[in-house]
């Protein structure tokens, strides 16, 4: 027999709105991924036309999105090269100046992650277009990419310091280091967790960008640009073929993000 | 400044400093600065149309010129004239492609002026105003039960289910729901076979494929913000409240949304803007009724080349997420310096 | 002379931190420096160990004048509360961070950092990672780096206080035998008196920035030269009171209590204000209603308030007068070797000898 009781009614439907709700987060997803598999000319799972590889052959020998992947990537280390250390370097500055011009500095430096990407993507190209004379195109995109990462890289490593125990600073001093001996010796590798998940953010945050890239990127690809295109002009199940391979590659940084979050929680 | 030095030396304080110094201008602050200036000046359009108007007599006059030549082309007199002719309009070329920039409203006046564009920025409003209380709405119970009544184990495996969709590319899962939601796709497709409706329902050509594409691109904007601040509460915060008689409705009012006003903020703020800012979902899942205003944004650039509307047009969006923030900010009593947890 | 602090004053915008600081610190000495929380100690550590610069005065360190120089030039090494341990070093490599940041060549590192580990007895814990280590183990680490940079002064900023009562016990030994076998000077601060008595050569007692009284430890228990040394080391019972009349032995002090006959060197004046401290283990009682003895000098009666059993003793309370402005109950210590306890009856008459009582003037 099984009791009513109001307790058990709000477990069930609690479980009941997870379920919703995670149904409602993988459903697309799962829809996605298995089209790439059924062998019709445009992506859909219903009908199901049977099963085909024909897709993912057909993925690895675009050319098109293999430069377009080949691009994204160029522009994903670009990225990553200029703002882990410009996003540190930011941290490290509000670490050193006094409160009221740090609160002015902070609300200037995190600017860019509460401005649209389409913003950062115009303000950037009217720049350099009319001062330099640059156009569109990889170099310019790293730029843009470059002004908002920094500012998520910047905040990871905010959040790290703030964990900095202050004494041993003083410590590392009082034993003689100087001031860069303390920094490398002492606060980098502090840092480093922090400097592996600004890594991780920030070539991801690039790959994925689309707003600000669509501004910048000029004549040439970058995969988001061409995700966009396809889905307008020349629709095939090739795309549905990268988002599997792109969803299966999320899965596992997930399953390795879980584990060593579990293993810290020991 | 000179703390820099003192507390990381020379050559990393050196670093430091030039590193901020280039970030906060090349990066921030001289490309808004430009977008501003850009949005008020605009190519001289009358200048422009009456150096077309002399060019034409110009040619016209030559044309006839050269029928004279035809006649007697022994004509001197003619041919040097025809050669001044030509130099000139060369110059007048030469000069109509660097056309005169004019500062002036102009580009303001035709935002506030065009009724259609107008239409389209006050929907992205209220649509972005809709997205985020869908967001909030639905995700903070999920929010407030993972925080707080999942088990450690089962809160690592729910964890893994929410980062999944969210680090998936925003244009694949948009595309995902495009899959779902197109004329022929697997929704219309189902619902038809099943004989619910006999004619393919077009979420594309209102704006509802649009919405429901924003909400889920970016709810989990929304849920991790509120999640974050919400581990933190002290359980026994809640115990204590229930143990002196509140009802379940009660804590929440006055001890749970008050702590998680700061995720709250953050993740309204950023639903906010990224719906407001989105140009991947209405470009995909919106029709030709459902322009999205940084569509026009875009074709001011990339269509209509005049990069000083679009310029303008964006600088109206800034301002929109600008003073949302800070109504939000206000609203919740927190400090941007909070957010950074 | 190991350290001499010289009429160091240190300023914080308008409020005065430390006032008129003069220390001589000897070289090996064990010398602590105790005081309540925010009585300046923490600052006037800063300023030895060259975090702080004082407003004004001089330290010298083994006669070396330490104006304007930082504290990574400074001959002296601290330790701090919480100890500093770098958490992303072995053992080992902590020990060896003071001799690694001056470049000295690895071999001569490995054997000073090998020495190092077997004084603290931590050798098969060399590659171990600092969060691996128990509270005990890590503040000997923290001794090692320390003293591995050879430092003419150790500054020790309460380095126990995180530690339970045993294990803090244990460790004041092995501190004060590391101080003995090194020879080094260490400079200890403490708000907590029974660790300064128990392991210094000698103590200067801090209130309010000031130095109240530098001494050995017997010397500050003992004979405490101001009302504050008398009440803050060791637990005392305060009386105040006025001088009435000069005895050949001492002086005659009415108090609210009665008169008490007082032992006096001084030379002090009929109608001068004084307080009397008598410690808790100074007292004589009988039990009112006892067979009374031949009646003596220095007696009251008390009601008893409460008491509580310490284990060695049995801490009696009794109350005060009502008119008495001082309001903190009269303690008495009483072994625990006639189980009393149970039996105190309602009232106590107390007595004590002329030359248990210290008499300070106010």
């Amino acid at each position: 027999m099984i009791k009513f009781n109001s307790k058990t009614i709000l477990n069930i439907s609690i479980k009941f709105y997870f379920l919703l709700f995670f149904l409602y987060l993988f459903l697309p997803l799962l829809v996605v991924s298995f089209a790439a598999f059924n062998d019709s000319s445009i992506p859909t799972i219903y009908p199901w036309k049977g099963f085909t590889f024909e897709w993912i052959i057909k993925f690895f020998s675009d050319t098109a999105l293999m430069k377009a992947i080949l691009n994204s990537l160029i522009i994903a280390v670009g990225v990553v090269l200029l703002s882990i250390p410009m996003g540190l370097a930011g941290a490290l500055f509000l670490l050193s100046v006094s409160n009221k011009a740090k609160n002015i500095f902070y609300a200037i430096l995190v600017s860019p992650i509460l401005t649209p990407g389409v913003i950062i993507g115009i303000a950037t190209l009217v720049m350099w277009n009319s001062l330099f004379g640059v156009s569109g195109g990889i170099a310019l995109t790293i730029i843009g990419q470059t002004t908002f990462i920094s500012s998520m890289a910047m905040l990871l490593f905010m959040s790290r310091l703030q964990k900095f125990d202050k004494n041993l600073e003083l410590a590392a001093f009082d034993l003689g280091a100087t001031p860069s001996q303390l920094f490398f010796k002492v606060t980098l590798p502090f840092l480093k967790p922090a400097i592996y998940s600004a890594t991780a953010l920030a070539f991801l945050q690039s790959i994925q960008n689309y707003n600000t890239t669509l501004f910048l990127i000029g004549t040439e690809s970058a995969i988001t640009i061409h995700i966009g295109s396809m889905i307008k002009l020349g629709l095939t199940p090739v795309l549905n073929v990268l988002a599997l391979i792109s969803i299966l590659i999320v899965v596992i940084l997930s399953i390795l993000y879980g584990i060593k979050k579990r293993e810290e929680n020991r | 400044m000179t703390k820099i030095f003192k507390k990381y030396g020379k050559g990393l304080g050196a670093y430091i400093l030039l590193s901020t110094m280039l970030w906060l201008s090349i990066f921030i602050i001289f490309p808004q600065i430009l977008m501003v200036n850009y949005s008020m000046w605009s190519y001289d359009d009358q200048a422009q149309e009456l150096r077309w108007q002399e060019a034409d007599k110009l040619d016209e006059k030559r044309y006839e010129l050269e029928q004279i030549l035809k006649k007697e082309p022994q004509n001197n007199s003619i041919k040097k004239e025809i050669k001044a002719i030509n130099s000139k309009i060369a110059e007048i070329d030469k000069l109509s492609q660097y056309p005169e920039k004019v500062y002036s409203a102009k580009n303001y006046e035709y935002l506030i002026e065009n009724k259609l564009h107008r239409k389209i920025f006050f929907k992205t409003i209220w649509s972005s105003i809709l997205v985020t209380l869908i967001a909030l709405i639905v995700c903070y119970p999920i929010a407030y039960f993972l925080a707080h009544t999942a088990s450690k184990k089962g809160k690592i495996l729910l964890f893994i289910g929410l980062i999944i969709p969210y680090w998936v590319d925003e244009l694949l899962r948009t595309f995902a729901w495009f899959m779902l939601l197109s004329y022929n796709g697997v929704i219309n497709t189902a619902l038809i076979s099943i004989g619910i409706i006999d004619q393919p329902i077009e979420f594309f050509q209102n704006n509802s494929a649009a919405l429901i594409g924003m909400v889920y691109a970016y709810i989990l904007f929304m849920l991790f913000p509120i999640y974050n601040t919400l581990e933190t509460l002290d359980k026994n915060q809640i115990l204590a409240a229930r143990d002196l008689g509140a009802s379940w409705i009660t804590i929440h009012k006055r001890i749970i949304i008050p702590y998680a006003k700061p995720g709250i903020a953050v993740g309204t703020i950023f639903v906010f803007m990224l719906t407001a800012g989105t140009y991947a979902v209405p470009s995909i899942l919106g029709g030709t009724n459902s322009i999205w205003f940084t569509q026009i944004i875009y074709s001011w650039f990339f269509d209509g080349g005049n990069w000083n509307q679009g310029a303008t047009y964006g600088l109206a969006l800034l301002v929109l997420c600008i003073s949302f923030i800070m109504i939000m900010l206000k609203v919740f009593k927190v400090k941007l310096e909070d957010m950074s947890k | 002379m190991g350290v001499s602090i010289k009429n160091v004053f240190m300023k914080f915008g308008n409020t005065t931190v430390l006032k008129d600081i003069n220390i001589d610190i000897l070289q090996g000495e064990f010398f602590s420096i105790l005081g309540p929380s925010g009585c300046g100690k923490t600052t006037l550590l800063k300023i030895i160990s060259g975090f702080l610069e004082q407003t004004s005065g001089e330290v010298h360190i083994y006669g070396e004048d330490m104006s304007g120089v930082d504290a990574n030039k400074r001959p002296t090494s601290l330790i701090f509360q919480n100890l500093a341990l770098f958490p992303n070093m072995s053992v080992k490599e902590n020990i060896a961070f003071g001799l690694d940041v001056k470049q000295i060549d690895s071999k001569t590192i490995e054997k000073k950092v090998n020495k190092l580990l077997n004084m603290i007895s931590l050798e098969e814990y060399k590659d171990s990672m600092i969060d691996d280590l128990s509270g005990g183990q890590k503040q000997r680490v923290a001794i090692a780096r320390a003293l591995a940079v050879e430092p003419k002064v150790l500054l020790l900023d309460e380095p126990l206080s995180a530690l339970d009562l045993k294990l803090r016990q244990h460790m004041r030994r092995e501190l004060r035998d590391l101080q003995k076998l090194t020879g080094v000077t260490f400079i200890y601060i403490t708000h907590d008196q029974g660790e300064a008595l128990a392991m210094s050569d000698k103590v200067a007692v801090m209130s309010k920035g000031v130095i109240e009284q530098i001494s050995t430890p017997q010397e500050l228990y003992n004979n405490p030269r101001t009302p504050f040394v008398a009440s803050f080391v060791g637990e005392n019972n305060e009386f105040n009171g006025e001088i009435i009349e000069k005895l050949p032995t001492g002086v005659l002090v009415k108090t609210l209590y009665g008169n008490f006959k007082v032992k006096s060197k001084d030379s002090l004046q009929v109608g001068t204000n004084v307080k009397l401290f008598i410690r808790p283990e100074r007292f004589s009682f009988i039990e009112v209603g006892a067979k009374s003895q031949k009646p003596r000098d220095n007696s009251i009666i008390l009601d008893i308030n409460s008491s509580s059993f310490e284990g060695a003793m049995v801490n009696i309370y009794l109350k005060r007068d009502k008119n008495d402005l001082i309001k903190k109950d009269i303690m008495i210590h009483k072994k625990n070797s006639e189980n009393l306890s149970s039996k105190l009856s309602a009232s106590l008459k107390v007595f004590f000898d002329d030359h248990d009582i210290l008499l300070l003037e106010t």
